[in-house]
């Protein structure tokens, strides 16, 4: 009687000769077709789960097929190890935040293992250690000595909780924290930020990306491009030395119908437009806007709210003077934070219009109107009316001849403006890769010479959280010399985003032990663009969109030659696309996983 | 079947001996042809991540070979080459018990270091296979007992089965 399979037993035991022979290591081979079937790597929260399994399985199955039908497959593995969860949660176990991350990569790894993978482990990347952040940090500067990266005072997501600023991304459903679900406030810090939005059309550009269409939408909205113009209105106010303040609009057609001004509540001339006898009115509106989130704020069909400036701005097209409101609807961080309201042919500013009983004209009229109020705002197109010599012409027409006009005159002109923001990279938090600036009172800002990165993180700062960069406490580290001058000097103390890290790790696998660059570009040659991406949903915006910005941004520096590191072969693979026919209570698992040794863990049984 | 049972059929299946009775010379070159559709299916499935079907066809293949294996009809050369591709083509989702199996029938190290096996056009060509005689109920039920539809509908609720006498049996599931 033969013996009877033992997953278990089998595992073990081909796991051992596997790793003893290397079979799974790959070197450049130019006689065979190269394939590159990276996972996005796991962050190091301890423990893998089921999801990591999505995301591991169709990459292993398909690796070991490509493999088989001849090609040279790189299937890497590595860890995302920086980052604010395991700061707080070295914070609630007392361990420091280094022992906690390196334990937790202990066990995942074996965990990794125990699948019996096709992962060569002699690449694997970790990117807390300095021999991978000395590089996170190097592309810091690239990025600093293209201009872009730069340093500005700026309204800021704030997590009270995790006394963190968070990026936009990371504040989510109606404004919470994406880790502690704590509601988001603002605050003004001095912060770096990457120039994102230089890139906003070339990232728009998906026409060479073979992707499903639902990562391309997701990408575009976070784009957010809105063709239009920008539109001054005079002012005249005694006391206020600017003459203008400048609206953008998607509908410079409906000109004639503004019948009032919105400023958002954060916009710099609030204060010196109001007048004495509305000051305590505004005041008091302003408090409580700064109570709201950014989500409460825009959420249609909420109550409007807001607060007369008591002044006026003239309409340079119609010369009519309008009154300036401030309401918490309009963002400052959108276009200028100023509004020109159109309230017959916008929902909100007819709402707004509404609540505080100002006139609605209506402006563009739809096909068959016979001069009755609207009842709604009106968004479409139609014919302009009420519209001065514009009146008759086609909202499409009268489009073209504003505009025309606001360029003749110089009050304006045709602008395309982005929802997308340059990226904030700074974070007030100790587990992340220093950013390599000193600021010197004599030579200001003066970025680390490369030849002396990394600028090491010191184990012994105190982590804990305060408001402000744990290394600020840190003497040891915060004071230095300045590069330039040799006088005294401080080192920046906040750590960088650690989408950061795992924007160029796909780069890192080709050469994972080059001490003397970042990457092998011969390597990287041989092996990108990246053939086969596997990973969570979850990162179709954030990750997959400053991945493609830093390739970019690398090719515009020429340190490769390919502006797109997952292409239009690129097998984009999801876990959300998994789910539907994927069937959770048939998954299989390995013994060793308390399965029953079959790594092909997507299937669901197919007869029950 | 449950993956796991049938794993611990292909186990003996590819473990216990294989006898040839009475090779047949018709049932060996259904043999030939089934075993090339599967490598066709199995590679095409592949290619597009269709695991699902893939397992169907997998499940199907090694279904028909303990067929095969209690009649013996097949020569004891076409088992032996059957039951490689087999493992072959399983190795890369179950790699531990391919391994183990490719070893237990005498091929060298590594199963992961062979390639994959190549499929024979003409053999792998399907048959029309002519339903004149049959009913709705028996076209429908005969339908649903495919293992590559079975797939598709795993446990979701049937909605419809429409039935185009002579041409095309058409299911509609829940999803």
């Amino acid at each position: 009687m033969a013996q009877k399979y033992n997953p278990r037993e089998i595992e073990n035991k081909w796991q051992q000769r596997w790793a003893a022979d290397h079979i799974y290591e790959v070197g450049e081979d130019s006689n065979r077709p190269k394939f590159y079937a990276l996972t996005m790597f796991p962050y190091t929260s301890g423990d893998l789960h089921i999801g990591h399994w999505y995301a591991m399985a169709p990459s292993d199955v398909y690796a070991r097929f490509k493999r088989m039908r001849g090609y040279n497959v790189l299937h890497p593995m590595g860890f995302d190890a920086f980052g604010l969860p395991a700061e707080n949660a070295a914070i609630s176990h007392g361990i420091h935040p280094y022992d906690w991350t390196m334990r937790n990569i202990e066990n995942m790894r074996r965990q990794l293992k125990s699948m019996g993978a096709t992962y060569d482990w002699n690449r694997e990347v970790i990117t807390c250690l300095p021999g991978y952040y000395k590089w996170t940090q190097w592309f810091f500067l690239k990025f600093y000595h293209a201009g872009l990266a730069y340093r500005a005072k700026a309204p800021v997501n704030w997590c009270p909780r995790c006394q963190t600023v968070l990026a936009n991304e990371q504040v989510v459903g109606e404004g919470f924290c994406e880790r502690c679900s704590t509601p988001v406030t603002k605050r003004e810090l001095e912060q770096w930020f990457f120039r994102i939005t230089k890139y906003a059309e070339e990232l728009l550009d998906h026409s060479r990306l073979d992707w499903p269409e639902r990562i391309k939408i997701m990408q575009k909205n976070w784009v957010g491009k809105s063709e239009g113009a920008e539109i001054s209105f005079w002012l005249e106010h005694e006391g206020v030395e600017q003459k203008e303040i400048r609206v953008f609009t998607t509908r410079p057609d409906t000109i004639f119908g503004v019948t009032f001004f919105i400023l958002a509540p954060e916009h710099p001339l609030v204060s010196k437009l109001t007048t004495p006898e509305h000051k305590a009115e505004v005041d008091e509106y302003i408090v409580w806007c700064r109570r709201q989130t950014e989500y409460e704020r825009v959420a249609l069909g909420r109550e409007k709210t807001g607060a007369f400036l008591g002044s006026y701005v003239v309409n340079p097209v119609s010369g009519e003077s309008v009154p300036i409101w401030i309401a918490d609807y309009v963002l400052p961080t959108y276009g200028t934070g100023a509004v020109m309201a159109v309230p017959a042919h916008d929902e909100r500013d007819l709402e707004f219009a509404k609540k505080f009983k100002l006139p609605v004209r209506t402006v563009i009229a739809p096909h068959g109107w016979t001069g009755e109020e609207l009842t709604e705002a009106y968004a479409g197109t139609g014919t302009m009316v009420n519209s001065g010599k514009f009146s008759g012409l086609s909202s499409e027409q009268g489009y073209e001849a504003i505009c025309a006009l606001l360029e003749e005159k110089g009050w304006g002109k045709q602008k395309v403006i982005y929802r997308l923001r340059d990226w904030l990279i700074s974070r007030q938090r100790y587990w992340g890769a220093p950013i390599p600036i000193i600021y010197c009172d004599k030579c200001g800002i003066v970025p680390v010479p490369e030849e002396d990165l990394p600028v090491m993180l010191p184990p012994n700062a105190e982590f804990k959280p305060t408001g402000e960069s744990p290394l600020k406490y840190c003497q040891s580290f915060v004071n230095t010399t300045c590069p330039k001058c040799s006088g005294p000097a401080q080192r920046e103390t906040d750590t960088m985003d650690t989408f950061m890290c795992s924007s160029w790790y796909f780069l890192r696998y080709t050469s994972p032990k080059t001490r003397s660059t970042s990457f092998n570009a011969s390597k990287v040659k041989y092996w990108l663009p990246v053939d086969l991406y596997t990973g969570g949903a979850e990162h179709a915006v954030m990750h997959l969109f400053y991945a493609r910005f830093f390739i970019k941004a690398l090719k515009d520096m020429r340190l490769v030659d390919f502006d797109e590191p997952f292409t239009p072969l690129t097998n984009m693979w999801l876990s959300w696309e998994l789910m539907p026919f994927v069937d959770i209570s048939c998954l299989l698992v390995p013994g060793s996983w308390g399965g029953n040794g079959m790594i092909g863990a997507l299937w669901a049984s197919a007869a029950g | 079947m449950g993956v796991s049972r049938w794993l611990n059929r292909v186990w003996s299946l590819v473990t216990t001996h294989y006898t040839s009775h009475v090779v047949d010379p018709e049932a060996e070159k259904e043999f030939l042809h089934l075993t090339h559709k599967a490598i066709k299916e199995v590679t095409a499935d592949l290619e597009r991540f269709h695991f699902n079907t893939m397992l169907a066809s997998l499940m199907e293949f090694s279904n028909y070979l303990s067929k095969v294996k209690e009649s013996g009809v097949v020569s004891g050369f076409l088992w032996g080459e059957a039951i490689s591709y087999f493992l072959l083509l399983l190795a890369p989702s179950a790699p531990h018990l391919t391994e183990e199996l490719w070893n237990r029938t005498g091929h060298p190290y590594s199963i992961h270091n062979q390639s994959w096996p190549e499929y024979d056009e003409e053999l792998a060509k399907e048959e029309e296979i002519t339903l004149a005689s049959i009913s709705e109920v028996e076209a429908k039920e005969l339908a649903l007992s495919q293992e590559r539809v079975k797939a598709y509908i795993d446990d979701k609720k049937l909605t419809r089965v429409i039935y185009v006498p002579k041409r095309v049996v058409n299911i509609v599931v829940a999803s």
